[in-house]
């Protein structure tokens, strides 16, 4: 069955057709060229055209025009829209007038950073002429690394590298530095909230050593589409860049179909599992030979999908290794090896975190299925563009899962189709963030009085650091007094510094499968725990904290395992408060402790919960910002300390699920808590804090807004056909008690006055925040 | 900007407390060490292109860096004020009949420091005018350009003896003047005699030189690093090759009251803070006996390559031979080995010295001449060696072409591995070695079969 094919059977079945919510289809588009610009070498024409590029599209003549003029540029176009051009033209271009011009490219991964490289010696090859391109990451051998710092044109590294690996060790690539004509940063959609909030401080740091070497490199960045793109690329490089957003490249066409599993239970307001949706869908496409990317939330999603499928191609072809997983804490070479059976079509069908929505290069895809919907319209693009790259139909699908996000995006698709994707922020003065990176700049480079690295407040800092006896102050300048490194004790990736590893023990040789972050640790990784990797159950036998490592066990059981956290939350520092009559409005430091106390048996397939163990681990604990709203008077029709409880945990619920459609951002980023009466104000208090340490922003913009999010809340509860709450709005009837969700209006529609309860009455259509 | 940054500041200093200040093992008494040292201040073999002050404390008026005011502090040695800026130079030199540990410095001049390119591995012999000896203390370990030399020790041969030469930065500012005044130093010399050099102080200097914009002098070929000799030498029998120990092991030399090199970066941090030199001073003595010790085991090193018979012992002879070899110094090397052999106690070490003699033999003299000492190998109470009796073997079959001899080693080879096996060992028994055995001894009884076939 082809793709068209699959497509006629979707239309003409009626119990698939039935959960469709919407169906869209974009047609084809065809392409937009450029002239090739004037000052472009005539031999790089002679290869494009060997490449069986005859014409530029329009976006990438604009680009190499721009950057001709010595302007810093982002480019915004879709996967597969030939952007790569868009750099490696002007950066091949300099080098051939000048053989000592020298640029440096940055990939948020290593794969991507594999794949322009081959790209690079591809064009080499064409032109005849040595220009030296090596990657230079955690990988290449130290024998090789002298050859790259010296005859480098081009250098292709991560953040991570150039952050540990290359700034503090400046005085060993002169060469580079002195000649940097060029920084490329591909994928800086991707440089978002923690991550982007250090690659800004790496720059800055970039930025100082260039100007000692007397260097004054121009940037050439490509960006997925966001809402933002200019001003994130220039809040990340410091430095204004010219926008180029027309995309010039033809597109095949899409299908783009919006699928909510049907209601089993009414009352309830049950929908089925969108897993298991999922998995129905995608065995009609694999069975029938259609190359597949299932897209899945979680790690944990993404290991069950896997396990499911494996079963079902082992069943039928009589091998598994057609269905592969692919995540984060997959080994670099087992990753290396999927992305090649995609390529060669070997792997029929691949599930993925959004490890894969990046640029790597996994050819030719034909459908994709989200399960759940990805958090942001970015990213539901990202992932949908996936499927079909090279001008074929193509065929997205998203399988909406029960939370209130998934449920609002599926029943107003318009909402996903027409308003802009979102906003990628970063906070590069986050105190935690920039202070690491201060140190790390003073280690490389002493600080000049009156220096400013993107704060005005420098010098306390300095002082600030001087006092802790890491910096000396001596003439005019601030010298490095510690004797450790201090880039290999900032991590880019996470707040947290130091991951745990996930050592096999079935056999007597141990090995190392994979590793996870600090935080998660204590939820995935406790004794106990089933950990499953590509698919293989493990059973959690040892977790040695101090160590950081967990040892794992196979193990062949019907069930997995889900951890229960228990959250407190103290208010260190407030920044800014208000009272607005009926309620109050705050953002401020706050400390949040997290304890996982125990987790449960949950049975493959049924999701019965089979029973519960104890976890004993320490707190985790996490500073950052926080916005809270507080309740200073007790709406009418709530009676009891029951019945404040029950709302505001519905009121929590909701908030939770909704509350990254005002941010624009990913659900994971904040989390939601309620205090029935808070130890801080005393007063029934919702809490929303960022989920990083110190904080990427989001509380501020929240305090912003205030009530806004509560008109949203109220509508989206208002709006549900459930009786008693459903998870689709303030959760389950079991968990909110029976009267939550009528609670939770009644607190709602007291904070929002009478007249909204009645606008809400007569049903008149809400105003989306978005437009 | 950065809202509330005070109280955060304020926050973040007291959850994390970055600097331990427990420091109380600086505080410990200091005993000064004066067995071997003549101090001369006169003595002048470049001319600086700084003026000279004599003693620390004379301030120069005009210079403008904060806080010079404060660094009056005695360290013995002299404030070298110059148009950068200052810094601290101590001289000390250690006189031609200075004993170190085991070590005469007189060897040095007494004998002719050369031929010796064939175990520097550098590009030419060198002399001892030649010589530079260089070792740094440092504001950490990890390198990068955050770490600070601050304390950079130089040593030269002159007439008078080892000299050795400290240059000291009191405070970051005085980096600049004092690298410029090393760097003067360096340039007349040809080669750079180091101990881990190559490794760590040697690019870490590059790396400060190519931040001050001066530039490194490139050693190259002529860069000496004696940790590598050492391994060389000591690497089969030390159980460590650090410069403690080779001096504790080999040069029979106990340093008194030394401070622990970890604690290093601590005390200097310390002295910028407080001024106090006590601590200091033990960092300064800590430099200075590691430049004697370079020079001391120096010369050790090229006693033992100029007359191994004489000096070395049965392991440094061994390492030595094959060293020797390495250069086809054949005659020289076959001496070291045969040496070796005759005073060697330790069975091993006997058994290879006889397993490279034999194989040198057979390679530069033949076959035939190896063969006493494959016997004599395989013919020990007890051995359970395999390839004397394989070379054995291919010597009877291939030059004497005695068959029947040469099926004797084989079927005694086989034995042997079979026995091995049996023991578990697998790796002198692989199975690899029995095939080839057996592919041998089918051959032999298909040679001795037509030899008899032909004659008998």
């Amino acid at each position: 069955m082809n793709i068209d094919q699959l497509v006629d059977h979707i239309r003409s079945s009626p119990e698939i057709m039935q959960n469709i919510t919407y169906w869209k289809e974009m047609e084809s588009k065809s392409a937009v060229y450029g002239s090739f610009p004037k000052g472009l070498r005539p031999e790089l024409e002679i290869v494009l055209k060997k490449k069986g590029i005859h014409q530029l599209y329009s976006h990438q003549s604009k680009a190499v025009e721009l950057v001709f003029q010595r302007k810093n540029i982002v480019v915004v176009t879709p996967t597969a829209s030939g952007k790569t051009l868009c750099y490696n033209l002007p950066v091949i271009n300099e080098i051939l007038n000048n053989d000592d011009a020298r640029a440096l490219y940055l990939f948020p991964t290593k794969a991507l950073s594999q794949d322009q490289v081959s790209e690079l010696h591809e064009i080499m090859d064409l032109l005849g002429h040595p220009i030296k391109t090596y990657t230079y990451d955690g990988d290449t051998p130290v024998s090789a690394r002298k050859a790259i710092r010296q005859a480098g044109h081009i250098v292709v590294t991560n953040p991570d590298m150039l952050h540990s690996g290359i700034m503090p060790h400046h005085t060993k690539w002169v060469k580079l530095f002195e000649n940097l004509k060029f920084v490329v940063i591909d994928e800086i959609h991707s440089y978002r909230g923690i991550f982007g909030s250090h690659l800004a401080n790496v720059l800055r740091r970039l930025h100082r050593i260039c100007k000692f070497y007397g260097s004054d490199p121009q940037f050439i960045c490509c960006s997925a589409t966001i809402a933002n793109p200019k001003e994130l690329t220039e809040r990340i490089i410091g430095q204004e860049v010219e926008l180029i957003d027309e995309n010039g490249a033809p597109s095949g066409k899409k299908h783009m179909i919006f699928y909510n599993p049907p209601v089993v239970n009414k009352q309830l307001g049950i929908r089925r599992s969108s897993l298991l949706e999922t998995r129905r869908l995608a065995t009609n496409f694999i069975l029938n030979g259609i190359q597949t990317i299932l897209f899945a939330k979680s790690r944990l999603t993404v290991e069950v999908l896997v396990t499911y499928l494996k079963q079902l191609v082992q069943d039928k072809l009589g091998k598994s290794n057609s269905v592969r997983g692919y995540r984060g804490g997959y080994l670099p070479s087992q990753r290396r090896e999927i992305e090649q059976g995609l390529r060669s079509g070997n792997i029929l069908g691949v599930v993925s975190t959004n490890a894969l929505e990046l640029g790597i290069d996994i050819g030719r895809l034909q459908a994709c299925i989200m399960c759940g919907y990805p958090g942001t319209i970015a990213s539901t693009w990202q992932q949908a563009g996936r499927a079909g790259r090279r001008n074929d139909t193509a065929l997205a699908m998203i399988v909406a899962s029960s939370n209130p996000l998934d449920q609002y995006i599926i029943q107003h698709p318009e909402f996903f189709l027409e308003s802009s994707p979102e906003h990628g922020l970063i906070n590069p003065n986050n105190l935690y963030i920039l202070m690491s990176h201060i140190k790390c700049a003073a280690f490389e480079l002493p600080f000049e009085d009156g220096e400013t690295f993107g704060v005005d407040s420098l010098d306390q800092i300095l002082e600030f650091l001087e006092e802790e006896k890491v910096l000396r102050h001596v003439g005019s300048r601030w010298y490095w007094t510690a004797d450790n490194f201090p880039a290999d004790s900032v991590s880019l990736r996470t707040a947290a510094n130091e991951n745990f590893i996930i050592i096999d023990i079935t056999t007597p040789q141990h090995r190392v499968i994979g590793e996870m972050d600090r935080f998660s640790a204590p939820q995935l990784l406790h004794e106990e725990a089933i950990y499953i990797h590509e698919g293989v159950q493990y059973q959690v036998e040892k977790l040695d904290f101090e160590e950081k490592k967990a040892y794992v066990r196979k193990v062949d059981v019907d069930y997995y395992t889900d951890a229960n956290l228990a959250v407190t939350l103290k208010v260190l520092d407030v920044f800014s408060t208000k009272d607005e009559g009926k309620t109050g409005r705050s953002w401020g430091d706050v400390m949040v402790t997290s304890l996982v106390t125990m987790f449960k048996k949950i049975k493959f397939d049924t999701h019965e919960n089979l029973g519960w163990g104890p976890v004993r681990l320490p707190e985790m604990e996490l500073q950052t910002t926080a916005y809270w709203m507080t309740l200073n008077d007790i709406p009418k029709g709530i009676e009891s300390q029951d019945d404040l409880q029950n709302g505001l945990m519905g009121i929590a619920n909701v908030l939770g699920h909704i509350a990254p459609l005002y941010l624009m951002c990913d659900p994971r980023d904040i989390h939601v808590v309620y205090h029935v009466k808070s130890p801080f104000t005393h007063k029934p208090t919702i809490y929303i804090y960022d989920s990083c340490p110190g904080g990427i922003g989001f509380s501020e913009r929240l305090y912003e807004i205030h009530l806004e999010l509560f008109k949203k809340a109220y509508e989206v509860i208002s709006n549900c056909y459930c009786e008693s709450g459903c998870p689709a709005c303030v959760g389950p009837a079991a968990e909110v008690s029976a009267n939550g969700k009528y609670m939770a209006q009644k607190i709602l529609g007291g904070i929002l006055g009478d007249t909204q309860f009645e606008e809400q009455a007569q049903g008149n259509v809400i105003q989306l925040p978005f437009a | 900007m950065i809202p509330n940054l005070k109280n955060k500041l304020k926050a973040m200093s007291s959850n994390s407390p970055l600097h331990n200040p427990d420091a109380g093992n600086l505080e410990r008494p200091v005993h000064e060490q004066t067995a071997y040292t003549e101090n001369d201040g006169s003595l002048d073999t470049y001319e600086p292109i700084y003026k000279s002050i004599n003693n620390g404390n004379k301030v120069d008026t005009d210079r403008k860096t904060v806080g010079c005011n404060e660094r009056m502090e005695d360290f013995g040695g002299q404030a070298i004020i110059g148009a950068y800026g200052s810094f601290i130079r101590k001289r000390t030199i250690y006189g031609k009949s200075t004993i170190y540990g085991s070590v005469n410095l007189s060897d040095l001049w007494a004998s002719s420091f050369s031929d010796n390119r064939w175990w520097t591995r550098l590009d030419r012999d060198i002399c001892i005018q030649d010589i530079v000896l260089l070792d740094t203390e440092t504001t950490g370990l990890a390198g990068g350009t955050g770490t600070y030399p601050f304390l950079i020790g130089i040593g030269y041969f002159t007439d008078n003896g080892l000299v050795i030469e400290q240059y000291l930065m009191r405070d970051f500012d005085e980096e600049y003047p004092m690298l410029l005044a090393v760097l003067d130093v360096l340039k007349n010399f040809r080669v750079l005699v180091t101990f881990n050099g190559k490794a760590f102080d040697w690019p870490l200097l590059e790396s400060r030189f190519v931040y001050s914009r001066l530039r490194p002098l490139y050693w190259e070929d002529s860069h000496l690093d004696l940790l590598h000799v050492a391994r060389r030498l000591w690497g089969n029998f030390l159980e460590s090759c650090s410069l403690v120990s080779i001096e504790d092991k080999i040069l029979k030399q106990q340093r008194k009251n030394d401070i622990p090199g970890q604690l290093i970066p601590k005390i200097y941090f310390d002295y910028l803070e407080t001024r106090k030199t006590d601590a200091m001073k033990q960092v300064i003595k800590h430099n200075e006996w590691d430049i004697a010790a370079l020079a001391a085991l120096l010369i050790h090193i090229s006693k033992l390559y100029k007359n191994p018979i004489g000096y070395a012992n049965p392991h440094e002879l061994l390492s030595i031979a094959k060293e020797l070899e390495r250069n086809h110094r054949i005659q020289e090397a076959s001496e070291c080995y045969k040496c070796c052999i005759d005073t060697a106690v330790i069975h091993s070490l006997k058994v290879d010295a006889k397993k490279r003699f034999a194989y040198l033999r057979k390679r530069h003299d033949g076959p035939e001449e190896a063969m006493n000492l494959w016997e004599e190998l395989a013919g020990e109470e007890g051995s359970m060696l395999i390839f004397p009796l394989v070379e054995m073997a291919k010597y009877l079959e291939h030059g004497k072409k005695d068959y029947k001899k040469a099926l004797e080693c084989t079927e005694r080879a086989i034995q042997l591995a079979s026995r091995l096996r049996n023991n578990g060992d697998y790796n002198n028994g692989s199975s690899k070695l029995r095939d080839e055995l057996f592919t041998r001894k089918r051959r032999l009884l298909k040679k001795i079969e037509r030899s008899i076939e032909q004659w008998g």
